[in-house]
């Protein structure tokens, strides 16, 4: 429910304040909020199947957003930063349907 | 679908998951016995009481707990409002995060284009394919101009031809008598009172005139050209290219008026012999002489036009 209030102000403050990116930070936004968005997926699951921890959220929440810009970043220095960022988004897509469908199983059991 | 099956297997589940006997969870379990001061008394007499290991995924046999609740029940039972622990609002405040970058990457792509979040290969190759275009449709650019200076200086040519053709093929026209002519002239009349007047003193007559410059000449209806044969016929007519014309025969003439006059008048000529033969010449000079008999163009048979001049 917090997370959930904390989702809705973020929204919100991005919506009114419109700030700009810096320039370093825009290969690697995209990026980051993906890995966010899986953490977010593999919370909602955990939650569901009743093994939910806030502890393992924050963590993993952290490790994932970090790993996934730091393996850009460095593909970035060895000039294939762009493969990298395709394989972390097919990586993290796939990731994303697995728990979607492990959801769509809890909520519809179907 | 086949392959979902596959997520159920424990190993599976991700990294979200945490062992079932963590503090945490049995606090999040007590919470779903919809909160209950008695529960969550019960769960804390009993924190150390060890847990038997099960996969996440199956049903928990721990006595006092309910299985989780799974289902739709499961997920507003988690969206209920807990107590605040310190790690809700780092939850908190990461999922804010996520919705402020989220929103603010919308954003970016929303933008004009998306070349500000390009890489710098991927700037270097979109310029170097402008570059390349830009190329081709300079030489595309260069090739239409020369198209169209050659297309003009052919069509200048042609006109220049077509004009200089229109010029020849009327000057021809009335050469040969195929298109009427005017311009300045005289009318030549002969009255043929005594019947006198044969086609030989007509032809003479007519060459005369052409020695005098006449350009176009029409015998009564008649058109006058080079190939004109004259004919005697009955007494005080002539045969004239096929056609009788009879007196008074009358002759319009274009040319300079004034050569034309004094060239019928000098002695010994036109005048003199009508006058012999009993004829009454008389001549106006006109300022515009209209020759409108024509005849039809010849068709050759056998000459050509030769290509060598």
């Amino acid at each position: 429910m917090i997370g959930a209030l904390g989702l809705m102000v973020g929204i919100a403050l991005g919506l009114v304040f419109d700030p700009t990116v810096p320039v370093w930070m825009q290969p690697y936004l995209p990026i980051a909020v993906v890995a966010a968005l899986d953490a977010l997926f593999g919370a909602l699951r955990a939650l569901l199947d009743g093994i939910f921890s806030d502890k393992v959220f924050v963590v993993s929440f952290i490790a994932n957003v970090l790993v996934a810009v730091l393996v850009v970043f460095i593909g970035d220095r060895l000039g294939v930063g762009g493969q990298l960022t395709t394989g972390i988004i097919v990586v993290l897509s796939i990731r994303i349907f697995s728990n979607v469908a492990a959801i769509r199983r809890h909520l519809l059991s179907a | 679908m086949q392959n979902d099956e596959r997520d159920d297997k424990p190993d599976a589940s991700l990294d979200y998951g945490a062992p079932p006997e963590r503090e945490d969870e049995t606090l999040l379990i007590a919470g779903h016995q919809f909160g209950g001061q008695a529960a969550q008394d019960a769960a804390a007499a009993e924190p150390e009481a060890p847990m038997p290991q099960v996969p996440s995924t199956l049903p928990r046999v721990e006595p006092g707990f309910s299985p989780p609740p799974a289902g739709f029940r499961g997920l507003i039972t988690a969206l209920r409002v807990r107590r605040a622990a310190p790690t809700q609002f780092v939850i908190a405040v990461l999922c804010g995060l996520l919705g402020f970058f989220a929103v603010v990457q919308l954003r970016l792509q929303a933008d004009d284009n998306n070349l500000r979040t390009a890489r710098q290969s991927d700037l270097i190759r979109i310029l170097d394919d402008l570059n390349d275009r830009s190329e081709r449709l300079d030489s595309e650019v260069r090739d239409l101009e020369q198209r169209r200076s050659e297309l003009q200086s052919g069509s200048d040519r042609s006109k220049a031809a077509l004009s200089e053709a229109q010029d020849r093929r009327s000057v021809l026209g009335i050469l040969a008598g195929t298109v009427p002519a005017r311009g300045p002239g005289i009318l030549l009349r002969i009255v043929d009172s005594q019947q006198k007047v044969d086609a030989a003193v007509l032809l003479d007559t007519l060459q005369e005139l052409r020695d005098a410059g006449a350009e176009a000449v029409q015998i009564n209806d008649v058109r006058v050209v080079a190939s004109t044969d004259f004919l005697d016929a009955a007494p005080g007519s002539v045969q004239i290219d096929g056609v009788v014309v009879t007196a008074p025969y009358l002759f319009k003439v274009i040319g300079d008026p004034d050569t034309l006059d004094p060239a019928l008048r000098i002695p010994g000529g036109v005048f003199a012999v009508l006058g012999e033969r009993g004829a009454t010449p008389t001549v106006e000079t006109r300022r515009q002489v209209t020759v409108d008999a024509t005849r039809p163009a010849a068709d050759l048979d056998y000459a050509r036009p030769s290509e060598t001049n």
